[in-house]
């Protein structure tokens, strides 16, 4: 009996947390499957009848189709870069030795603490002054920068507990540093750089602000600025909005359900010792 | 810069705007510092580059400029080369601008909010003066009140390109039900809260009001903010720095908002709601009233029908020489600094200001050009009409147009906004207005110098 | 940051010759070095100069501190700070309730695997959303509201996100419950490594479920919480714009003015450049210390772990 009571209360905090954490994204979604009308009616009910018409509206004229490629090409360049430069330069903080090394290790949280929008300016002077404005790779390389301290923070702590002894044997068979790392030592990692990429890509995709200065042109957009900016047309539609959102949210969501298992023991590798 | 133009109905999409107008405006430097391109020192020919906005708040303008533009060039008026008319992004409008300005090229004609929204660029030197290109003729064809807007320092800068007027709509039939006259709406301030009550007791929301995204307090001052000012001057006064931002003359006005506010006359949830979801609540049959641009009072018109929409405007309870004033502004077209084209587009706004080209604009987007050859016979809705009349009747002044936005931002804003609270005080907000402005002075210092230049029009 | 001492002996059983010049190492940091310069160095470099500039009449400008000056006097700049301690609460909040569930779904408790995958879900919803979809649930009128109306809870009904003293709670609230998911899963992944030895023999001293928390649970993850502590009080400073963007505005009556609002608003709706660097500086140099004092409570936490 004890033991069920105990099961009993676990079980009562995880289930109000679930609650807390499903309740808006039920709203979000059930809404997206009335007419306005039927939202205003009762904003939490089931649809009398489930709709897409929302769905529809959401779709049509906006160019979703160019916006969706936008985010998707940004985001899987910048997630791909960010993770190749940032295992080696973690695979070098953490198994060489070199002069500086000590100093690159110290800058890695500094740079984390910097908000995005005090360098925005500069980054646009710069940037702007190049002709890369309206165009993609502006922004995949600021995602670069940004991802990569935290990619490296992360895969550090990972290589760090890399057993030494693959690495002797991989030497012995006469492989420089790149061969080793190339051959042996990515092959190895794959939960750890499973868990920095799906990190990163949740930034890249969900990313607002320097899209949104730096990719201003109806070609160059990505998704979320392009919803963001047509809120006010689509938000006097609710369930159109909230069909808009679901839109965006939907790859996030599947590149996140495709890769948890490795979510977990990435993490375990990869954080604090 | 800030969409706080009336009318335009953004939410968000005006804070996103400024950041992408600043972000243009830091191109500046390093632009002008590293590049090594030659200034687009065009001769007078090649294409005249218009770039244009409107079509976001007028729909329909942007099929006439297109037909307009298209009738102009086979005209062969213009025999250097082409007009190429470009409508700009809401969010771009000013970055694009800024941007292309700062390399000196861009275009010859470009168009911005009004008033001090326009002033800014002009202040940075970006903007030409349009009185040594446009005949005088042209120019004093367009009523004072709209010019006087972007007249500074001596010059013309902008040519009034259509109005933008805005003003209350209220539900004929809710009046009706309320005891009220449908025809006659209230116009003193006595009236007005004699009305509102009538309309709260028959059960519906007096004003429908959102304030969420910060563009009400614009509209609330203009409308009210005005009404102890004996002329023009007393509006930029306090920012030339000829006098304190104080006294009834200046706070008056947030006595009476907090009148309407407290006796219950807004829907109950304005600090939860965006500006275009309160006037929702009119368009939706829950609310009696709601403030709008006129475009948008037109639409209001056409869909519930002129037996229900009728419009008002803001009643009188000041006792200044503007306290009864048409709260009118309109939107501008300048020739740019570096255009070096300036009798060419002086010669495409000319015929844009054609009778037969204005009533073209209007019949397709019920945009009205502010000139003296612009026939009020030929407006048609019962919204358009009733406006062109009031505005005869007494001078025309929008305050939003002659303050400097941080005075609206860290100023109105948060003091109308916490006079929405349960225990906002007049105080606080007075404190807020002045504070603003002291910000603002020891911030913005060449503005400053600029107001100090500002000789209104008389 | 600093190695420990395990950290140091591995590494150096992996240096290659010390003295020999080995191009190695540095090619392997090469592209990320270059990346980090033109995206954080030079802009860097940029704003410091900036913040030092002061605008003169005429377009000149003079060097000196009185940008610093001007910010640190502008009341909204407090003004923001304090708004930015508030969302400080978040943290030992966060630290709070995902500690516990990570042990109870590392406890496997009944349906784990569901509420581990729950858990993360708001985690990656992009900001934007998560913003506007709360602002509907906020509302005056709102669901949350209805909610409590039908509990018969209506003293607890609140304009949410327009009254200026529950707004900057609840933009607290929709940070927790987006940032929960990371922790838990942080957490949990660190549980996982725990041995099942010390487990069992705990069960065998009849530890109860409080005592094996407190005693095993909790120091075995003592430096995962640190680290977790570290990066949410950055997130809080640096990382929150979006939220309050979509949400307030910073409003109403600026009573959700964070510091990176400010420096939007220096930058890009006022147009004051030197002001916003030197707000840049400022916050940096805030962050700067935080990093410091938690680089302290790192060192003595690794002494109390060995």
């Amino acid at each position: 009996m004890k033991a069920v009571g105990t099961q009993a209360a676990k079980q009562i905090p995880m289930v109000i947390l679930a609650l807390i954490i499903l309740l808006p994204l039920y709203f979000l979604v059930v809404n997206s499957l009335k007419t306005n009308a039927e939202f205003a009616a009762s904003p939490l009910a089931f649809p009398t009848t489930v709709t897409f018409g929302a769905y529809k509206k959401a779709l049509q004229g906006q160019g979703i189709g160019r916006l969706f490629l936008n985010s998707a090409v940004i985001s899987v360049f910048s997630v791909f870069f960010a993770t190749v430069f940032g295992a080696l330069a973690a695979f070098a903080l953490a198994k060489m030795d070199f002069r500086g090394r000590s100093w690159g290790l110290r800058l890695l949280l500094p740079l984390m603490v910097i908000p995005p929008i005090a360098l925005l300016v500069p980054q646009f002077k710069v940037l702007s002054a190049a002709g890369l404005v309206n165009n993609p790779s502006s922004v995949i390389l600021i995602y670069i920068g940004i991802m990569l301290p935290f990619t490296i923070y992360l895969l550090r702590n990972f290589f760090l507990s890399f057993p030494e002894e693959i690495l002797e044997s991989a030497r012995l068979d006469g492989n420089g540093s790149l061969g080793t790392f190339w051959r042996v030592v990515l092959p190895l990692s794959g939960p750890s750089l499973l868990t920095a990429s799906i990190v990163n890509f949740v930034f890249a995709w969900n990313e607002l602000l320097i899209s949104l200065v730096f990719l201003q042109s109806d070609n160059s957009r990505t998704l979320v600025v392009g919803l963001t900016i047509f809120q006010s047309r689509l938000s006097l539609n609710v369930p159109v909005l909230m069909a808009g959102l679901t839109i965006a949210t939907i790859p996030v969501l599947l590149v996140y359900l495709f890769g948890q298992r490795f979510l977990v023991r990435g993490l375990l590798s990869g954080s604090g010792k | 810069m800030r969409s706080n133009a009336p009318g335009s109905a953004f939410t968000r999409r005006g804070f996103l705007q400024s950041g992408l107008l600043a972000a243009g405006a830091m191109a500046l430097p390093a632009v002008l510092a590293g590049c090594s391109q030659s200034a687009g020192k065009t001769g007078q020919k090649g294409a005249l580059n218009v770039w244009w906005w409107g079509e976001q708040e007028a729909a329909g303008m942007k099929g006439w400029m297109n037909s307009t533009v298209a009738a102009y060039n086979k005209s062969g008026r213009d025999k250097l080369g082409q007009v190429k008319a470009v409508l700009q992004q809401s969010d771009t409008l000013y970055t694009a601008f800024r941007t292309a300005a700062a390399a000196k090229t861009g275009p010859d004609i470009q168009y911005f909010w009004g008033g001090t929204q326009a002033l800014e660029d002009v202040w940075a030197g970006r903007v030409a003066p349009l009185d040594g290109a446009l005949p005088k003729s042209l120019i004093e064809r367009v009523p004072k009140d709209s010019r006087r807007e972007t007249y500074w320092d001596g010059h013309q800068w902008g040519l009034p390109f259509y109005e933008l007027n805005t003003a209350f709509a209220y539900n004929k039939k809710m009046f009706e039900r309320a005891g009220l006259d449908p025809e006659n709406p209230p116009t003193t301030w006595d009236d007005f809260i004699a009305a509102l009550a009538a309309l709260k007791k028959s059960g519906v929301t007096p004003f429908g009001a959102g304030f969420k995204d910060a563009y009400l307090g614009g509209w609330l001052v203009s409308y009210f903010g005005q009404q102890e000012f004996d002329s023009v001057e007393d509006a930029i006064a306090p920012f030339r720095g000829d006098v304190e931002y104080s006294g009834e003359k200046y706070f008056g006005w947030l006595d009476r908002v907090k009148e309407l506010i407290d006796k219950g006359y807004f829907n109950d949830d304005v600090l939860s709601l965006d500006l275009y979801q309160g006037q929702q609540l009119f368009e939706t049959g829950k609310a009696a009233i709601t403030n709008s641009a006129q475009p948008q009072i037109v639409g209001f018109e056409r869909e519930l029908g002129s037996d229900t929409v009728g419009v008002m405007l803001a009643p009188v309870w000041g006792t200044g020489k503007l306290a009864k004033s048409f709260p009118g502004a309109s939107q501008v077209l300048t020739m740019t600094s570096f255009s070096h084209k300036e009798d060419r587009s002086a010669k495409f706004l000319e015929y844009i200001r054609e009778p037969a080209m204005m009533k073209a604009m209007y019949d397709a987007c019920g945009a009205i050009a502010p000139d003296s050859k612009f026939d009020n016979a030929w407006l048609t809705s019962n919204t358009d009409k009733r406006m062109a009349e009031l505005k005869t009747q007494m001078p025309s002044f929008w305050f939003q147009y002659y303050y400097p936005f941080p005075f609206e931002n860290n100023g109105v804003t948060p003091a109308v906004q916490q006079l929405f609270q349960p225990g906002g005080t007049i105080a606080a907000g007075q404190k807020m207005l002045t504070d603003s402005i002291s910000k603002w002075k020891k911030q913005q210092a060449s503005e400053v110098r600029a107001y100090k230049k500002w000789e209104l029009l008389k | 940051m600093t190695a420990t001492a395990t950290e140091r002996t591995s590494s150096r059983a992996e240096v290659r010759r010390p003295g020999r010049r080995n191009p190695a190492p540095y090619l392997f940091i090469l592209p990320a070095v270059l990346v980090l310069a033109l995206v954080f160095g030079y802009p860097l470099l940029t704003v410091i100069w900036d913040s030092f500039s002061v605008p003169q009449l005429l377009g000149t400008s003079s060097f000196g501190l009185d940008n610093y000056a001007t910010v640190l006097t502008d009341p909204l700049f407090l003004k923001s700070l304090l708004n930015n301690l508030r969302l400080f609460l978040a943290v030992p909040i966060l630290t709070i309730v995902a500690v516990p569930v990570a042990a109870l779904l590392f406890e496997r408790v009944r349906g784990w695997r569901i509420y581990q995958s729950i858990a993360f879900v708001p985690y990656v919803i992009a900001i934007p959303v998560v913003g506007i979809v709360f602002s509907y649930v906020l509302q005056r009128n709102g669901v949350l509201n209805d909610a409590l109306h039908a509990l018969r809870l209506d003293a607890l009904v609140h304009d949410w996100l327009g009254d200026s003293g529950t707004a900057i709670w609840s933009v607290l609230f929709v940070i927790v419950w987006q940032q929960l998911g990371f922790g838990i899963v942080l957490f949990v992944a660190r549980l996982s490594s725990l041995e099942n030895s010390l487990i069992e023999a705990a069960l065998l001293d009849r530890a109860n479920w409080w005592q094996r928390f407190w005693n095993i649970l909790i120091p075995h993850l003592a430096t995962t919480i640190e680290f977790f502590f570290t990066l949410s009080l950055i997130n809080m400073l640096s990382w929150v714009f979006n939220y309050v963007f979509v949400m307030t505005g910073g409003g109403p009556a600026q009573s959700t003015n964070v510091l990176e609002m400010l420096l939007y608003t220096y930058a890009f709706r006022d147009g004051l450049p030197n002001l916003a660097a030197a707000l840049s500086v400022i916050v940096l140099l805030i962050s700067l210390v935080l990093l410091a004092i938690q680089a302290a409570i790192r060192r003595r936490v690794e002494r109390l772990e060995n």
